[in-house]
């Protein structure tokens, strides 16, 4: 610039040398300019070509799967298209949709692709039967005679910089959407070079005569490179800087992949901290639906809110955003894409948002935390929340929501009849396939999820819930049966030290001599401590450990009470093979985790472990059903079915601090705690504060009943109750009771010597099977 | 009324070259070939039980010795009708079938990870099944992984209908004991397939 400065000349000299110097600037600008724009260049094409978007590992729920015989009712398959945002129509014409007719249910499904398998996109027929689905057909072949329908996304791992997309093709937009968009904010796309010159000096017009830089008047190709690759700011520099990198892009590329990058990358929204870019997230976070779904009202509304995400946000200010989607839907009349009756049409719809949005924040956040602390061991944080990972795991929704609604129904009740004294009450639910150890539902607390996962995080005192395994290691011996007497008398324990500990049962009473099997049902706390101080507190331990207990557990007497810490996921775990006759399974949340190009990077299979003799474990399965029929957990027959075998054990810890109650049917294993986070007393017993919360959630599910698979070992018998000695059916006080063939009684009651002699033992069989028989039909 | 009309409309058009809707019942694969019988998929019927024979086990023992005679310690109990039980087995559910033969497919191509993985859908929706117990056994032996192959024939066991299923599974097991070393695991085993295969089934 010092040049500018001329030395003294004659007038005719000073004009050249001006024009020769401006020439010269000029040169040197174009240079300078060709320059900059080379190592623009670099930056325009690194990106575009490189990895254009972190995408955030995405996590879906298990697949509802359909054949016939399943255990599916019409309002499960209803309640699961809601959830996966299927709209009820008189026709089902096109994917996302379905139709009922008399008792049949038409789904047309989207289709998924998994891991092992496309499910394609086709219509299915449904037909119900009470709570089975009897009959399914489809219009597309299948080997299999199942067919899955589309996971339900449940989440996402999402980076720090809380971007999220739904990555959608240029083929896959909807009618409209792209006439709408380029008739609202770029009419001239297909004819520029990246830069409009008669929209950018309308551009400074008005810029110009309002002294402040108001108006864009940017091109598509613009826009994307603001969002792309530039910062906020306002100046002359990054406008100039824009320019470059709209021409360069332009120069690179095809206007189909400006405009599908486009599409990807414009923010349309916001929840709560984080962005939502592009449209197809757009079209889950505002419809849930995917974008190849949405009808021209919606393609409207979306293209809309390009202009002013947060100024036109339809929850917010509903009335701007429909004012707004009818100018988009006037663009496109005036543009002739639509006709007039598309347009009149269009215009009088609502806005047909959804309630709340969906995309982003999790509906699960306590199971999706379970995922996510599990994946964070195996995987880089960088790969989770970046390289579009795709994590199935066992959520099962049905399942989940009714956990979530038994849980808050039985805390706000309460909360509400207890006033302050329950103020904070807290607790949390698991829920799992005991046989494949699969886990379904995860509560982490009541109110919002604020990280700390009750279902993991809350280590608390587990009261009667190990008795279980005191019974187990007894009856293991082989020295126990169900009805062996035991001494429920009051009882003293001296400790090292001296003290003398004197447990008390719940309810302050003695209850004598009562079989082994009432005992655990009733869960008396004096026979129990005998018992253990006969067996030995150093056995009860191997035991638990065994059944997969991994804490330290000190050698105390009151071991057998339950002074053992653990979480409710550490329950669930620790009884999962109760349910299963000793063969262990891990609760497992993930199925598998694919890559972004549906490679299967792992997969999380079932594994089993056999971790304690199956027959001592059938008879403790015994004693507690009888938890169930006649004990602690009888309350649960008052909703349940009669005929529906189940067992379970109720938890109290001392002061009422924890209530507790975990039981299994033959699908279900579920773990119930409540209790104040700061451990004060609650006033709530394992029976009056969890299991109704674990009554009410098998109540909306449908639970099968418990069929423990009989041991070669294990032996049915009749036996009286009071004696242990054999009986026989019919006779008073007789009980049809599990035995280990090698302490099955030899002594008889008398009136089972007498039907002895009236029947010998083979004919006892054919009698037995008689009886059942005649019982079906009496 | 219209809205029939519709539906019959919309149906006629979707399913032009598929105009027996209302009938249509799963196809036969022409492509798995595995079971014996293949199962019949019709859509509505119960398909009759298949059981999947393992394709392992071709093992003679070497000295056929008599099975253990037995004294009872104790007189003998009475003999009690003991409770019968409908396991969770999927013997009547098709879906089930054809995810074992899908299995079988997967392995034979190579694809253990697939069969497994279709395995566990059949053990979702029929929890207590040998055949599918035993299949999955098959797959992590022919996967090199003999400790899982032990435990799931071993829970298998708990579930199967008779004998010789019984024993197919024990022989899993001593292979599976085999392959880890267990010779005493193995050679106790077999003692047991012995005797189950001695005992036979009734009927």
């Amino acid at each position: 610039m010092m040049r500018v400065n001329p030395p003294q000349k004659p007038a005719q000299g000073f004009i050249l040398t001006i024009i020769v110097l401006l020439m010269m600037l000029g040169l040197l600008f174009a240079v300078g300019l060709g320059i900059y724009a080379l190592s623009l260049d670099g930056t325009v094409r690194e990106k575009f070509e490189g990895k254009r978007w972190a995408i955030p590992a995405k996590v879906y729920s298990r697949p509802l799967e359909l054949y016939t015989g399943a255990a599916v009712s019409k309002s499960d398959v209803l309640a699961e298209l809601k959830l996966l945002h299927y709209r009820a129509q008189s026709s089902y014409d096109s994917p996302g949709v379905y139709s009922e007719k008399n008792n049949e249910l038409y789904i047309y499904t989207r289709g998924f692709v998994f891991s092992d398998d496309t499910e394609k996109s086709q219509v299915l027929k449904l037909q119900f039967q009470g709570n089975v689905l009897t009959d399914l057909a489809s219009t597309q072949q299948n080997n299999k005679g199942i067919v899955r329908l589309e996971p339900l996304v449940v989440g996402g791992i999402y980076p720090k910089q809380n971007e999220d997309r739904v990555l959608m093709q240029l083929k896959e937009a909807p009618k409209y959407l792209e006439q709408a968009l380029l008739a609202t904010e770029d009419k001239n796309f297909y004819h520029h070079f990246g830069v409009s010159i008669r929209g950018t000096l309308r551009a400074i017009f008005v810029n110009l005569t309002s002294g402040e830089l108001r108006q864009g008047g940017s091109t598509l190709t613009q826009q994307l490179v603001k969002n792309f690759y530039l910062t906020d700011e306002r100046s002359i520099k990054r406008k100039v800087n824009e320019a470059l990198m709209a021409l360069l892009l332009e120069w690179h590329y095809e206007k189909k992949e400006i405009l599908e990058t486009y599409l990807n990358e414009v923010n349309i929204g916001q929840n709560g901290n984080r962005s939502i870019n592009g449209f197809g997230l757009a079209a889950q976070f505002y419809f849930g639906q995917p974008i190849s779904e949405l009808s021209l009202h919606q393609v409207a509304l979306l293209v809309g809110l390009v202009k002013g995400p947060s100024f036109y946000n339809p929850w917010r200010n509903p009335e701007r955003a429909l004012e707004r989607r009818n100018v988009v839907l006037a663009n496109l009349l005036n543009d002739g894409h639509i006709t007039q009756s598309q347009f009149d049409k269009a215009k009088a719809k609502p806005l047909g948002i959804l309630k709340t949005p969906t995309a982003g924040l999790s509906i699960y956040p306590a199971f999706l935390d379970v995922v996510r602390r599990q994946l964070k061991q195996e995987y880089k944080e960088d790969d989770l929340s970046s390289s579009g990972l795709r994590i199935f795991t066992t959520l099962d929704p049905r399942v989940q929501n009714s956990a979530q609604l038994s849980f808050n129904n039985q805390v706000t009740q309460l909360k509400a009849r207890n006033g302050n004294r329950l103020a904070n009450l807290q607790g949390s639910v698991v829920v799992a396939n005991p046989e494949s150890g699969e886990l379904l539902a995860v509560i982490g607390g009541y109110g919002n999820f604020t990280g700390f996962n009750r279902a993991l995080d809350a280590s608390r005192q587990v009261g009667s819930l190990l008795k279980p395994a005191v019974y187990l290691t007894a009856l293991a011996t082989g020295q126990y049966s169900l009805l062996s007497p035991l001494d429920d008398s009051a009882v003293q324990v001296a400790s090292q030290s001296g003290d003398v500990w004197t447990p008390e049962n719940y309810d302050h009473q003695d209850h004598g001599l009562v079989p082994l099997y009432d005992a655990l049902a009733h869960s008396y706390n004096q026979a129990t401590i005998r018992l253990g101080m006969t067996i030995g507190v150093p056995e009860v331990i191997d035991t638990l450990k065994k059944l997969g207990v991994t804490q330290d557990m000190p050698n105390y007497p009151s071991l057998l009470l339950g002074t053992v810490n653990m979480s409710p996921m550490e329950v669930l775990r620790l009884y999962q093979p109760f349910a299963t006759n000793g063969f262990q399974t891990s609760p497992r949340s993930i199925r598998e985790v694919v890559d972004a190009n549906g490679k299967r990077l792992t997969r999380y299979g079932l594994e089993v472990k056999q971790v304690y003799d199956p027959a001592a474990l059938y008879l403790v399965n015994y004693a507690m059903q009888q938890t169930m029929r006649s004990g602690t957990g009888a309350a649960a027959y008052t909703r349940l079915p009669q005929d529906l075998v189940m067992a379970g054990k109720t938890g109290t810890t001392n002061d009422m601090r924890d209530a507790w109650f975990a039981g299994y049917t033959g699908n279900y294993l579920a773990v119930v705690w409540l209790g104040n986070d700061d451990n004060k007393a609650t006033g709530l017993s394992g029976a009056s504060g969890a299991l109704p919360v674990w009554i009410d959630l098998m109540s909306r599910l449908k639970p099968t009943s418990l069929q423990a698979a009989q041991p070669d070992n294990v032996q049915w018998q009749w036996v009286d109750k009071m004696s242990g000695k054999l009986s026989a059916e019919g006779c008073d006080g007789a009980m049809y009771v599990p035995y280990l063939t090698s302490s099955i009684p030899v002594d008889q009651v008398p009136c089972a010597a007498e039907k002895d002699l009236l029947n010998d033992p083979i004919n006892a069989v054919v009698n037995g099977a008689v009886n059942k028989v005649l019982d079906i039909f009496r | 009324m219209r809205i029939v009309v519709m539906m019959a409309m919309t149906t006629t058009l979707l399913l032009s070259g598929c105009q027996n809707l209302p009938s249509y019942s799963w196809p036969n694969s022409q492509t798995v070939t595995h079971p014996k019988t293949p199962p019949k998929l019709v859509a509505v019927k119960p398909a009759p039980q298949v059981i999947i024979e393992p394709v392992i086990t071709r093992e003679i023992p070497s000295e056929p010795t008599p099975p253990p005679v037995l004294t009872p310690v104790k007189p003998t109990p009475p003999v009690v009708a003991q409770p019968v039980r409908q396991l969770a087995d999927g013997r009547d559910m098709p879906a089930v079938q054809n995810l074992l033969a899908s299995a079988q497919h997967s392995l034979q191509q190579g694809k253990p990870e697939d069969a497994a993985s279709s395995l566990e859908r059949a053990q979702r929706l029929a929890p207590q099944s040998a055949a599918v117990y035993q299949k999955l056994a098959e797959v992590r032996l022919q996967q090199n992984r003999p400790v899982e192959a032990e435990q799931l024939a071993r829970k298998g066991v708990a579930y199967a209908h008779n004998n010789s299923q019984q024993a197919a599974l024990w022989r899993l097991v001593a292979i599976a004991a085999d392959r880890q070393g267990k010779k005493d695991v193995a050679d106790k085993v077999r003692e047991k397939v012995m005797v189950l295969e001695a005992a036979g089934d009734r009927g």
